[in-house]
């Protein structure tokens, strides 16, 4: 390999831990000179109390997670069960749906007083306002994390280790206990530690639904905190060191790996589930209803309706739209939105590039260090984050309450997204195409132009639409940072609420849903499948 | 015994025929070896015998039962027929040690932990692998890998064993070695054989009756004597 552009690698690092490391390193910065704030707040019975509510919740949710995940994943790999094609897409679906909106979606089923599902009794049967409502609402969110990886774990085995176990004379649930299972626990145990992490960092769906529940989580505590004047910037970065080292937790955990190579690609057996088949075929479709078709139907139903809770036909309308979009806060908010996202995706794609392109076309000391600093932003929880950047950029470069440290946050929090998604594409590349182009004496930005980005290019614009998408639907650090005449489509939605009203939260909603679908649709097509559901 | 009996079998994948009119006849206690060249349909015979693969038609018999009838829908799960099979990838369990992947069959059939322990050490010792029982598979060799599989289908003493290129990974010693002791197991405990191989020499030393497949059709069948000097292996010996 040659010898890399030196001032490449500090430009690429300076940009990564300005970005994302700073900030991180002031919040601990401040809980450290915090002294007797830091243990104080971080013992306090309230500190305690969210502390065991986030533990509660992301345990509960991970555990939801893997019951729903990992039977479907297996289901629709593995046995004979009909419309498994149906199954796949759709059971993925959540994956791209934020969070927050799941919330929104579930407060309009299952709200005690109003929700569509309570309609047929007097008194509220379903109250979306509680830990086991919240942890419904994250477990059917991020159930798609474990169906995912354990589908591509189960996937990317030797379909003939399970042959061979039944050939031994074990039945199907016997290859499943004995091989599937074993072979499947290190993708069970890392994509359960993933739902842990996000459960434990999210911000969004706590804030909707503790709320009015009256329970406090980490994230929401920091945030009440935050907005405290006195000692509030270092009691709630005292807290963000709590809840960090919490998140992190499942990283401990690792689940040892077998090298599993496939042999010949032959087609795994497919298990006959017999007179189950029906039966399974139900729960999927039952799955599918609750995770996707009821919310989503909900949510739609729920813009389209005059007045909320009402089904008679006279109530329905279309004019909500026109009106909601109409008003010149939510129209500026889209606008906002949408050129911020598509700014920071670009700019995130230009510096994963170089991250990516360092880390796997050059030997320099140092290039892991880089791609595991630009992804530490990623695991960390937006509210910490969006502390840190606040605490940066209040001075002595001024940008807190300006659209910019918006734009600082999404690029600094979604860089990684893209560094990986241009690592696989630029690993991909044979050495001796660029090299080619070197020998025919092109250098720098005319050899990117004309060989590496036509070369990578799916890469590219996937890992523009994977920064663009959750960029556009961001909502904590948003809220977080926003400011007076600063606001986001996510930060409308979360006001919205506030004020309730979920008809207009409902429009604003539907318009996000269609534009994250839409744009996933693109991702998928652009990508041949490889990204995108 | 148990003899197989194929009639009529076809099959294809995604429209592209893989084999047809598929009739085979392995007596009771024979050891009948599948040559063909690379991607004719041997390790999809194979395969629909042990219930791996449905046919598209014909119907096959295992002894007395009727394993599988396309006309008629019957079928008996993999596991339940009584076959073993050796794996041309060999399918060795990445998470079992060697021990545990060779006795895994008797732990299946609920035998008692010693006896299991004990049969396998004899059988490792067999296939020239005793010493090796607690390391796991990615410390194994690729030919190390080939005698767990081949061991692990021997230790069943199944009625039907269903080989497939079990011996491909190994120096030419260890092949007629290892060809010699699994001839003499078979004919200690008496299973039929349906053996698949590329190597006619191997084919024309061990087996009872040959058969050999050209594009998913029989193109000859016959004892060794009666092929020896059939075309089709001829030529294979001229290129090769
Ligand atoms: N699951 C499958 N899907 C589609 N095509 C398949 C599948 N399995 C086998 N085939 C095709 O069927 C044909 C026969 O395959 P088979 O594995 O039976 O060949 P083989 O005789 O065992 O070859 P080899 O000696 O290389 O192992 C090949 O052309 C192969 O591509
Ligand atoms: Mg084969």
């Amino acid at each position: 390999m040659r010898r890399p552009g030196r001032v490449r690698f500090w430009l690429a690092l300076g940009a990564v831990v300005v970005l994302g490391i700073l900030p991180l390193a002031l919040v601990v910065k401040k809980a450290a000179g915090a002294g007797d704030i830091f243990w104080e707040t971080v013992t306090s019975a309230d500190a305690l109390d969210a502390l065991f509510a986030t533990l509660r919740l992301a345990l509960g949710t991970t555990l939801v997670a893997l019951l729903l995940g990992a039977p479907s994943a297996w289901l629709t790999t593995r046995t004979d069960v009909p419309w498994k094609g149906f199954f796949r897409t759709t059971l993925t679906l959540p994956y791209i749906v934020p969070p927050y909106i799941a919330a929104l979606a579930w407060i309009t089923l299952a709200d005690p007083a109003i929700g569509f599902l309570n309609a047929p009794f007097d008194s509220g049967v379903f109250d979306i306002f509680s830990m086991h409502g919240l942890t419904w609402v994250m477990g059917l969110s991020f159930y798609p994390y474990v169906f995912l990886t354990v589908r591509a774990a189960l996937e990317s085995a030797d379909p003939s280790l399970e042959d061979a176990a039944r050939m031994s004379g074990a039945g199907p649930w016997r290859v499943v206990k004995d091989v599937a299972f074993p072979l499947a626990r290190p993708a069970l145990i890392s994509s359960g530690g993933l739902v842990f992490m996000a459960t434990a960092s999210a911000f969004g769906a706590p804030v909707l639904i503790g709320n009015r529940a009256g329970i406090d989580f980490l994230s929401t505590r920091i945030f009440d905190l935050w907005s405290d004047d006195l000692g509030g910037i270092a009691r709630a970065s005292s807290l963000s060191c709590l809840l960090f080292a919490f998140a992190l937790i499942p990283m401990l955990l690792r689940g040892r790996h077998h090298a599993v190579l496939t042999g010949q690609a032959s087609q795994p057996t497919l298990v006959r589930l017999g007179r189950a088949r029906r039966p399974v075929q139900v729960g999927l479709l039952l799955l599918v209803l609750l995770a996707v078709f009821l919310p989503l139907g909900a949510i739609a139903l729920t813009a389209c309706l005059r007045v909320a809770g009402d089904l008679s036909p006279s109530n329905f309308t279309l004019s909500k739209f026109a009106d909601v979009l109409g008003a010149s806060e939510n129209g500026r908010a889209l606008w906002t939105s949408l050129w911020l996202a598509a700014a920071a995706a670009t700019i995130a794609v230009a510096l994963g590039f170089l991250i990516a392109w360092l880390q796997v076309k050059t030997r320099r000391r140092g290039r892991h260090l880089l791609a595991g600093l630009a992804a530490l932003p990623l695991a960390t929880p937006g509210t910490v984050l969006a502390l840190g950047l606040f605490l940066l950029w209040v001075g002595p470069v001024r940008l807190v309450y300006t659209v910019w440290i918006l734009l600082v946050a999404y690029v600094a929090k979604h860089m990684a997204l893209a560094a990986r998604a241009l690592a696989e594409g630029i690993g991909a590349v044979d050495d001796a195409l660029p090299d080619a182009a070197r020998m025919s004496g092109a250098k720098g930005w005319f050899l990117f132009r004309t060989v590496w980005a036509p070369l990578v290019l799916p890469s590219i614009v996937a890992g523009w639409f994977l920064v663009f998408m959750p960029s556009f639907s961001e909502l904590t650090m948003s809220v977080i940072l926003m400011g007076p005449d600063l606001e986001t489509i996510g930060t409308r939605m979360y006001v919205m609420r506030e004020y309730k009203s979920p008809t207009s939260a409902s429009v604003l909603a539907t318009v996000v849903l269609g534009l994250v679908i839409g744009s996933n649709l693109i991702l998928r097509k652009l990508s041949g499948g490889r990204y995108g559901v | 015994m148990t003899a197989i009996h194929c009639r009529g079998l076809a099959k294809s994948f995604d429209g592209t025929v893989v084999l047809r009119d598929f009739d085979l006849v392995v007596e009771s206690g024979a050891f009948v070896s599948l040559l063909g060249a690379s991607g004719c349909g041997k390790t999809t015979a194979l395969r629909l015998v042990a219930g791996l693969e449905t046919p598209d038609a014909g119907r096959i018999e295992v002894g007395e039962r009727v394993v599988v009838d396309a006309a008629t829908g019957a079928f008996i799960a993999p596991e339940a027929r009584r076959i073993g099979m050796v794996f041309q990838s060999y399918a060795v369990w990445p998470h079992m040690t060697v021990l545990e992947n060779v006795a895994y069959p008797l732990r299946v059939r609920g035998v008692a932990k010693a006896q299991r322990e004990s049969e396998t050490r004899r059988i490792l010792a067999v296939v020239g692998l005793d010493g090796l029982e607690e390391r796991k598979p990615a410390q194994l060799s690729g030919g190390q890998q080939q005698r767990v599989a081949l061991a692990r289908g021997l230790i069943m003493e199944p009625d039907v064993l269903l080989l497939d290129e079990p011996l491909s990974n190994l120096d030419a010693k260890l092949r007629v070695r290892m060809r010699r002791d699994i001839r003499r197991i078979q004919q200690e405990t008496g299973f039929t054989v349906l053996y698949v191989t590329h190597d006619q020499e191997e084919a024309l030393a061990i087996s009872d009756r040959l058969v050999i497949l050209e594009g998913g059709e029989i193109l000859a069948q016959g004892t060794p004597d009666e092929l020896r000097d059939h075309p089709f292996l001829a030529s294979e010996e001229a290129s090769a």
